[in-house]
């Protein structure tokens, strides 16, 4: 009675527009009244509203948006398009696999999809649309390409997982890099197919001078720095991933300065929009967090990992089924919202059921990739289309390729888990 | 006097916006300069942890709360936002609104009782310097009350949106809208 309670109040809230982490607290404050009383819904509310942002670890979280506000602010993903866009220009689709590696590149540094996409539509889109590029293609690999950002080492979604599955957030934030090198790949190799079936439509770039091209390098060097920075540290234990978090941030604010970008006014508004990024994620911290004192006193979790214990049907259904039902989420459903409210409910299973939780986490951050250029509400197609002055439907038509090939590099993660784990278990303890 | 309110109260939602900005900003600078304290001098920061985990992260999080929501910061789920018209639209804004109030004056109330408590008790975490606890609950009840006052005004001005002017206020941007992603640019 209690959960469905607590459940119909969370969707009714979902329903109306209320922000998500005020709609699970106020079902999780309903829920935890009707099950312990006045007392126990006070008791929470004293403690949680507190206690939700009072983590050194939560750090990471503002510290990563902080980092992204500056890598944006220093401008170097317009030449890290560039400098790909010089080497691979002449190959067929070759400014598409552009895109693809500066979405990689940019996501390395800068772990905030949207973002991503933003800067990818705004610099390599206007680029293929100009060279003769289908532009259905063109926005349907800058809306896939934006999406790696999710699976880097800087990746404020990897993080938040981390905090909710109680998992090694460092070992979590590893465990991402081959995964999106095979996403990577998986797009390039979607490109090829595409112009392979139809050569016009990504007609190839003219030749530049291999001493330009050289020069191009250069600029990739700050970036691969800021990428050790932060993911060389992380992976030999020098600092923890809140510290590296916050040393990346003060190299990119450096590499903006040194690039002569900064200005005190536009100072204050990347720091503000990382603020604000950084609210929005703590209030739906706090929110998820009065929301599961809620569903823990219903045993629900318990009771439901009881019975999926007790099916007799092969685990590997099983995962199959949950991760399509992520799939179908993602089409509607804000990816943050989905991981604060399915998270704490599905882990106990998957680890009932033998996954490994960090394996499980960038299973979950590749299903929402997915998401992402999923309609009806697939973010980063929708700021595709803004940005390229195109019909989002076309741009979803454009994404569709990738969603079919999305689907095999996660049949391929699911069913090779070394591809996640060996990275991170070659960690320094 | 609701349009005057309105502006009184983001009067006081601008700075604290700024000074939650400042914070962030010099969270970075004190983690950085700890980690090479640490590696260069074999001496880091003894405060460090104690102080942005205590005060620092509450402060970034209590004085940006209000103004995040003022700014549609905080997300929300809008697929059934596209099928509604404009007059359902406004009253889920009044119900968003007083639902949210009675969250955050509940959470102010307690939150104050708590700060008065430690503050009599002199609650401190001990360590190598001691703490004192109070001045971090008390962002608990200053932020809560802030947010309390936006969203009470917030559902006052939808309220008068439907039945007088609709001028007065528009409606949140959904995801994906023309206006959402030129707030996203802005």
């Amino acid at each position: 009675m209690t959960v469905a309670a607590i459940l119909a109040a969370l969707l009714l809230l979902l329903a109306i527009g209320m922000p998500v982490g005020f709609a699970m607290a106020i079902s999780g404050a309903l829920g935890l009244y009707m099950q312990g009383g006045i007392d126990t819904l006070f008791g929470v509310l004293r403690t949680a509203p507190l206690s939700g942002v009072s983590h050194y670890e939560l750090l990471t979280i503002p510290m990563f948006l902080l980092m992204a506000e500056m890598v944006l602010l220093s401008g170097i993903a317009d030449e890290l398009f560039k400098t790909a866009a010089a080497w691979l220009g002449r190959i067929p689709g070759g400014l598409g696999m552009a895109t693809a590696l500066a979405g990689a590149g940019f996501g390395a540094i800068c772990g905030t999809s949207t973002a991503s996409a933003a800067t990818l539509a705004s610099t390599s889109l206007p680029s293929m649309v100009r060279q003769g590029y289908e532009p259905k293609l063109a926005a349907g690999v800058v809306a896939i390409s934006g999406t790696l950002a999710m699976l880097m080492p800087t990746s404020v979604a990897l993080v938040i997982y981390g905090l909710i599955a109680e998992v090694n957030i460092g070992k979590l934030l590893i465990s991402g890099i081959i995964p999106a090198i095979l996403v990577t790949i998986t797009i390039l190799g979607t490109i090829l197919l595409l112009v392979w079936q139809d050569p016009a439509r990504a007609p190839a770039a003219r030749r530049l001078p291999f001493r330009e091209k050289l020069q191009m390098l250069w600029s990739v060097g700050p970036m691969l720095l800021l990428f050790t920075a932060v993911t060389g540290v992380i992976y030999t234990g020098v600092a923890t991933p809140t510290e590296a978090s916050a040393v990346g941030a003060l190299g990119a604010f450096l590499l903006a300065l040194a690039r002569l970008k900064v200005t005190i006014p536009r100072l204050i508004v990347a720091v503000q929009r990382a603020s604000y990024g950084s609210c929005m994620i703590l209030a739906i911290l706090i929110g998820a967090n009065i929301f599961s004192y809620a569903f823990t006193l219903t045993h629900v979790a318990h009771d439901l990992v009881a019975w999926v214990g007790g099916l007799a049907v092969s685990r590997w259904i099983i995962i199959t089924l949950i991760l399509a039902g992520y799939i179908l989420l993602g089409s509607f459903m804000d990816q943050m919202a989905i991981l604060v409210l399915t998270v704490p409910i599905v882990l106990p299973v998957i680890k009932t059921l033998g996954f490994d939780p960090i394996w499980f986490g960038v299973i979950k951050i590749v299903t929402a990739e997915v998401g992402l250029i999923t309609p009806p509400i697939g973010l980063n197609c929708f700021i595709v289309a803004r940005y390229a002055h195109r019909p989002v439907t076309e741009v979803f038509r454009g994404t569709f390729p990738h969603f079919i090939a999305h689907l095999v590099a996660i049949a391929l993660l699911v069913a090779f888990p070394e591809l996640v784990l060996w990275l991170p278990s070659q960690m320094a303890q | 006097m609701i349009v005057a309110l309105d502006r009184g109260l983001s009067a006081i939602e601008r700075p604290a916006a700024v000074l939650s900005a400042f914070v962030l900003f010099g969270m970075m600078l004190i983690v950085a300069v700890d980690v090479a304290m640490r590696y260069v001098f074999n001496d880091p920061f003894a405060w460090s942890h104690d102080v942005i985990s205590l005060y620092l992260l509450p402060a970034v999080f209590y004085l940006a709360l209000s103004r995040t929501f003022d700014i549609h910061g905080h997300i929300g789920v809008d697929i059934l936002q596209y099928s509604l018209s404009d007059r359902w639209r406004r009253l889920c804004q009044i119900a968003i609104g007083l639902l949210g109030a009675g969250l955050f004056v509940l959470i102010a109330w307690l939150g104050f009782e708590r700060t008065v408590e430690e503050y009599a008790d002199g609650s401190a975490i001990s360590g190598l310097i001691e703490w004192s606890t109070w001045i971090s609950v008390a962002f608990v009840p200053l932020g809560s009350l802030l947010i309390s006052v936006r969203l009470v005004i917030y559902a006052l001005l939808h309220a008068i949106a439907l039945i007088f002017d609709e001028r007065i206020v528009e409606l949140p941007p959904l995801a994906g809208s023309e206006e959402s992603l030129l707030e996203a640019e802005a």
